[in-house]
């Protein structure tokens, strides 16, 4: 298959060159950590939606003109690749694709849409009216200078046509309808960001001047740079290759964004922060940024605030071609979760959003909630959606409070109910499941390993010992969880399924514990003699000897099992999805546990993507199952951090990174099947 | 029975509990008038649960059988003997037969309290019975009524995991000792008698070294033992023809 040959050629050019436009990513947000210091952030913005902006737009597409077809000849191959990217999903590739084709249209081809067509007047207008201006030339001067010149140069014509793809989407969608700078129109949802306007194109004056760091500045990205971990070279996915197996590639992230108003309402948490990248205005341009630079296909959000999606987020995730669904917690909280995905590469089949708050019910009195889809990926043209299985995505961010872990397991329970919903077959199995969250809990504690390993023997576990969290309250808590855990009236069995879509009754017998039938000994029914009972001397003349301790009328009768066909009492909670973590834990080359969080200066992991996998048979070393990839195979991850690394910029947030959380980050593979049905 | 769950998904609606016990009813009601047709002459009122009432998996019948002193039993008068007591269909039921009942350490005499399906006699020509068998327990004195209490909720409760094949419980008040036996549909399943000798074990709480005997009914047609309705022996007799240990 020319297409595998392909990629073993470009894989590595691809890799390369990825590389160095994450270089250039941490660059620029580099350039933009700077100017967020300097106290002229008004001036810049100021000067960026006045007359300037024309000029540097200009000097931009001649910029584009000029790189690109400088580019040319390195990713002259990359159409033929883009074709064949359900095997190598590289953005790079495709994005230089895009370029060409925006290129070839400004050049040849006038009969576009209409918004290219707009775009392409503009380019045209500006590119004839202005004078080239003295960032072009110096930008011109680069590629003769150096080849670090020339690798920030590549790595910026690699990464401009996705705002290029932007623009286009924001144009279409111009309410104010201004004639401004397409690239300040596509930010203008969140006009009132002062540091939103620092997009490339201003990047292209500003960097050459300010491309190294100011020496007093602390080098974030160096200090903070994450390494893109393939996993796809591993043995199992080499030889799944050369089976000529083919995968649907996407990538997933979730992130915990951090809810403004959860700002506000916990400073103190935040104490070690400039209040300056504390504010919103200052850190959606940064998430937005740091999501547009690792272009997920999925993409999870947690504390994400209802106005906020609504006037920035959703809208801007729209242009970036994500279908987005939304989840506000419940009672008076304001953020929530959100699922988005690429409507290139996914279909939607269902989206449920749920709710952990239940009414009347102790262990679910907290206004959590998940939001769990199920999408159909899109195949290439000429390939059968059949043949590649529907994916189930969850997404929730589960209860903070270390002394609920009560509240905690039984969320969890209520979310993995509702996947075994979602995610069940027609045949009883399970489509591949990606949960991805804030569990509010760390690897090998308790909640993690019943997710983990499927099973966990709760009774008689003190509540604040589930989650395995760092309890700053100090506070004694002496909770206990008790089975069952949670009442049946929730019409969720232990094993985490709707009590609605178990098998029938035929299999679940009435089954009562002794203890549960026994709380019935003196109910009033029971005390009232038989009329039918024939009376037998020494026999049938015994009157009930109802202990005097006793209440009358025992409670329970009161307060009936309503579905007593499920025993209850087993002191067990379980889920038959077999999921395993993307993430190790462990950083082995640091030999840290990885930190995905940072609560008053202490590393912990609490954001998690599961995905389902394969158990290994007999596999289950030391209490921990083991598990290999199904049809759903891991193919590469975005390293985390380590405590020590965090610390050394200032815990989280920082300046660079604008949530207290950090984003994690997952490609798999779908296998296409070509010869088993769908 | 989906209908009946559908109320479940709505966890607001607090409401399916009478919706439950309605389809209850009228599940067990149909399961109840299955089982009775062969003896439909009799024209019995089918017993149900109440309202509110948690229904077991199955109808049960207890009996009592007294031997007459001094007169050898035969088959006959074994039928003539035993006396039905009451059918119940629910929980409550159940305990309003058993509250009524003495218990079976206060019983005198040579009696027996049996506690079967409905539908089956505690015979061994019943056609349930026929190629079964039972465990045997031999209690010393004063441990019977707390024997039999955990042995009839646990059949109750169904925990003995074996499908169809428990078919009663019967309790023998001897002269030196008191018997509790369980008995199944199939002697021959040994994965069955197996799985319901742990099962007592377990609801007995019975120590590892109890001497626990399986017998199959034609064994004990031809070689009657203690507790065996239509034995000729008394207890005292055979007090030691098997090594016993009594917990």
């Amino acid at each position: 298959m020319i297409g595998t040959v392909l990629c073993y050629v470009l894989l590595p050019a691809a890799r390369l060159l990825r590389a160095l436009r994450d270089a250039f990513f941490t660059c620029r947000k580099n350039v933009l950590l700077a100017k967020s210091v300097s106290t002229q952030v008004e001036g810049i913005f100021a000067a960026t939606r006045g007359r300037s902006v024309p000029e540097e737009q200009e000097a931009l597409l001649q910029q584009w003109l000029e790189e690109g077809t400088g580019n040319l000849p390195t990713s002259e191959s990359a159409p033929a690749v883009g074709k064949v990217s359900a095997k190598l999903a590289s953005d790079w590739l495709e994005g230089s694709e895009l370029l060409m084709t925006s290129l070839s249209d400004l050049n040849s081809a006038p009969e576009v849409t209409w918004c290219a067509g707009q775009q392409l007047t503009e380019l045209h207008t500006l590119s004839s009216s202005e004078p080239q201006d003295h960032a072009v030339a110096e930008l011109a001067k680069l590629p003769a200078e150096e080849t670090v010149a020339v690798v920030g140069s590549a790595c910026w014509a690699a990464v401009m046509p996705q705002a290029d793809h932007q623009i286009v989407g924001c144009t279409a969608i111009d309410v104010e309808g201004q004639n401004e700078d397409p690239a300040v129109l596509a930010w203008s949802l969140a006009r009132d960001a002062e540091i939103v306007p620092v997009e490339p194109p201003a990047w292209t004056v500003q960097d050459m001047e300010h491309f190294q760091p100011l020496p007093t500045e602390v080098p974030y990205h160096e200090i903070l740079w994450r390494d893109w971990e393939d996993l796809s070279v591993q043995p199992y996915v080499l030889e799944q290759v050369s089976r000529n197996m083919s995968l649907f590639e996407f990538r997933v992230m979730s992130y915990n964004i951090l809810a403004q108003d959860l700002v506000e309402q916990g400073l103190d948490l935040y104490l070690h922060c400039h209040p300056d990248i504390l504010n919103w205005n200052y850190r959606l341009p940064n998430i937005l940024q740091e999501i547009q630079h690792w272009d997920p296909d999925v993409l999870c959000l947690q504390e994400v605030q209802e106005n906020h999606y609504w006037e920035q987020l959703e809208p801007t995730f729209r242009m970036m071609g994500f279908a987005c669904f939304y989840k506000r917690r419940t009672g008076r909280k304001t953020d929530g979760c959100a699922v988005c995905y690429k409507h290139s590469k996914f279909q939607l089949i269902s989206v449920s959003p749920i709710e952990y708050f239940r009414p009347g019910l102790d262990i679910l009195n907290r206004d959590n909630v998940g939001l769990v889809l199920l999408l159909q990926p899109l195949l290439p043209e000429g390939l059968d959606l059949k043949m590649v299985s529907p994916l189930c995505v969850a997404n929730t961010h589960v209860l903070y409070n270390p002394r609920r872990g009560d509240v905690k397991l039984a969320q969890m329970a209520l979310l993995l109910a509702e996947i075994d919903k979602i995610a069940k077959t027609t045949e009883g199995s399970y489509y591949p499941v990606i949960l991805c969250g804030d569990l509010n809990s760390v690897p090998d504690s308790p909640l993690y390993k019943f997710i983990r390993n499927g099973q966990l023997s709760y009774h008689g576990m003190p509540a604040w010992k589930v989650s395995g969290q760092e309890d700053f309250s100090q506070q004694l808590h002496p909770r206990k969880l008790l089975a069952p855990l949670w009442p049946s009236s929730l019409g969720v069995t232990d094993n985490c399924q709707y009590v609605s879509l178990c098998p029938s009754k035929k299999l679940d017998r009435r089954k009562y514990s002794r203890d549960f039938l026994l709380q019935f000994h003196f109910c009033n029914v029971a005390c009232e003699r038989p009329p039918q009972l024939i009376l037998l001397e020494g026999v049938t003349d015994a009157k009930p000897d109802r202990p005097a301790r006793r209440p009358k009328h025992a409670a329970v009768v009161n307060d009936p099992d309503p579905q007593p066909f499920f025993p209850r009492s087993s002191g067990v909670i379980q889920h038959g999805l077999n999921l395993t973590s993307v993430y190790s834990h462990f950083l082995p080359q640091r030999r840290r546990p990885e930190v995905t969080t940072m609560p008053m200066g202490l590393g912990a992991t609490v954001d998690y993507i599961f995905y389902s996998a394969e158990p290994v048979e007999n596999g289950n070393r030391g209490g921990r199952r083991l598990y290999q990839d199904g049809a759903l195979k891991l193919l590469g991850r975005l390293s985390l951090l380590s405590e020590d690394v965090l610390l050394m910029a200032n815990g989280l947030p920082n300046p660079f990174c604008s949530s207290d959380h950090l984003c994690l980050l997952a490609s798999f593979g779908l296998e296409i099947s070509s010869l088993r049905e769908g | 029975m989906n209908n009946k769950f559908d109320a479940l998904k709505d966890d607001d609606s607090g409401d399916h509990d009478q919706n439950e016990e309605n389809n209850t009813q009228k599940d067990s009601e149909k399961e109840k008038n299955d089982r009775e047709k062969p003896q439909s002459s009799t024209k019995r009122k089918a017993v149900v649960p109440g309202p509110a009432e948690h229904p077991l998996q199955y109808n049960y019948t207890f009996w009592y059988s007294r031997r007459t002193p001094g007169r050898p039993t035969s088959s006959q008068s074994y039928e003539q003997n035993i006396k039905q007591i009451g059918t119940f269909a629910s929980v409550e039921q159940f305990w309003r037969f058993y509250s009524h009942m003495v218990r079976p350490g206060d019983l005198t005499g040579h009696s027996d309290f049996h506690l079967f399906k409905e539908g089956i006699k505690p015979m061994w020509e019943d056609d349930a019975n026929k190629n079964g068998g039972k465990w045997i327990i031999r209690l010393r004195k004063g441990l019977a009524s707390r024997c039999w209490e955990n042995l009839i909720l646990a059949m109750l409760g169904e925990q003995f995991m074996v499908g169809e094949e428990i078919c009663g419980a019967v309790v023998s008040v001897r002269f030196q000792e008191d018997i509790i036996s369980i008995w199944n549909k199939t002697a021959s399943d040994q994965a069955t008698t197996a799985r319901i000798r742990d099962t007592l074990r377990r609801v007995l709480n019975l120590p590892p070294n109890t001497i626990m005997e399986y017998k199959t009914h034609t064994d004990s047609i031809n070689l009657p033992g203690p507790g065996d309705r239509g034995s000729l022996t008394t207890v005292e007799d055979r007090g030691t023809q098997r090594g016993q240990l009594y917990f």
